[in-house]
């Protein structure tokens, strides 16, 4: 059987060859569709407003945050400054006379080191 | 995907205007997709009518819920919502309150005659689908009413290229069994 390759011819079930009559079906579903695109836009809205108030706010925040990281690294490095000339010698229970020698790199003279250790004792 | 819209703004593109509530943009897919849709539902349905009310139900779903698809499968996701809603259809008639398109469909013209000729065509058509399984209905409905092309029909019906076109084969004799060479026109196949 040889096989025809025409289409069938289903402008009579078809809505859209009748301009009219479509143009009518689209009106109907944007007419119900009305409250749910309303809806959309609201929340579109408001969430581009809170995105719009977020943006300046999360600029401030984060130079705050610079500013701040910057101040704190600043005064802690000079505390360790600090700390490191009075104290860790000292702190080890080294005489001050000896932490002195030390931190000035200078050998002392066998005598003051003998004075100095019979001070301590 | 085929497309019968009049703008060449891609799917993809205005799934995400709709979905921040650009009318503009679903309309346009509204325009694209109606007869894609439509087919699908009077392959189910049978009946222009029904299928005019179901088409109006999916798409206002397919609003509601257009957040969920993947913008690129727009189309497949939009059919596959309006096949679930023509196989729902007689549960429930009217799931919400719309324009009734009873009356859009019943316009009256000045020739009674040509419009009486054209009701018995609509009727003879819809009986003989009728006569077709519910997969050549798809198909001979999506390739002549729609004009989609046999690698589109197999990628939203999820069957082979050459299923395709058996099932329209087979649609076809049975439609010209039926309603004979009136119904048929020339065209260059895919």
């Amino acid at each position: 059987m040889i096989e025809r390759n025409d289409r069938t011819d289903f402008r009579e079930l078809d809505p859209t060859t009748d301009p009219e009559h479509f143009e009518k079906i689209v009106a109907s579903i944007m007419a119900a569709a009305s409250p749910e695109l309303q809806a959309r836009r609201r929340r579109s809205n408001a969430l581009g407003q809170v995105v719009s108030w977020w943006r300046p706010l999360l600029a401030a925040a984060a130079l705050t945050g610079i500013v701040s990281v910057a101040a704190l690294a600043s005064v802690d490095s000079r505390a360790e400054t600090t700390e490191s000339q009075t104290g860790i010698a000292e702190a080890i229970g080294m005489p001050a006379q000896i932490a002195q020698w030390v931190r000035s790199d200078e050998a002392p003279d066998p005598a003051e080191l003998w004075l100095t250790l019979e001070d301590d004792r | 995907m085929a497309s019968g819209g009049r703008s060449d703004v891609p799917d993809e593109s205005l799934v995400k205007r709709a979905r921040r509530g650009d009318a503009a943009a679903f309309e346009t897919l509204v325009r694209r997709h109606y007869r894609a849709a439509y087919a699908v539902a009077l392959a189910k349905l049978g009946n222009a009518m029904d299928a005019e009310d179901v088409c109006q139900e999916a798409f206002i779903r397919a609003l509601e819920r257009i957040d969920d698809p993947d913008p690129t499968r727009f189309v497949a996701w939009l059919l596959q919502i309006v096949r679930n809603r023509a196989h729902n259809y007689r549960a429930y008639k009217k799931v919400r309150e719309t324009q009734p398109l009873e009356t859009v469909s019943a316009a009256s013209s000045d020739n009674p005659d040509r419009d009486a000729e054209r009701a018995q065509l609509r009727t003879e058509l819809e009986t003989a689908l009728e006569e077709l399984s519910e997969i050549q209905r798809d198909v001979v409905l999506l390739h002549d009413l729609q004009g989609w092309k046999h690698r589109e029909i197999a990628e939203t019906l999820d069957i082979s290229e050459g299923m395709s076109r058996q099932h329209l084969m087979g649609a076809r004799r049975t439609l010209r069994e039926r309603l004979g060479e009136q119904v048929f026109m020339e065209y260059s196949d895919d």
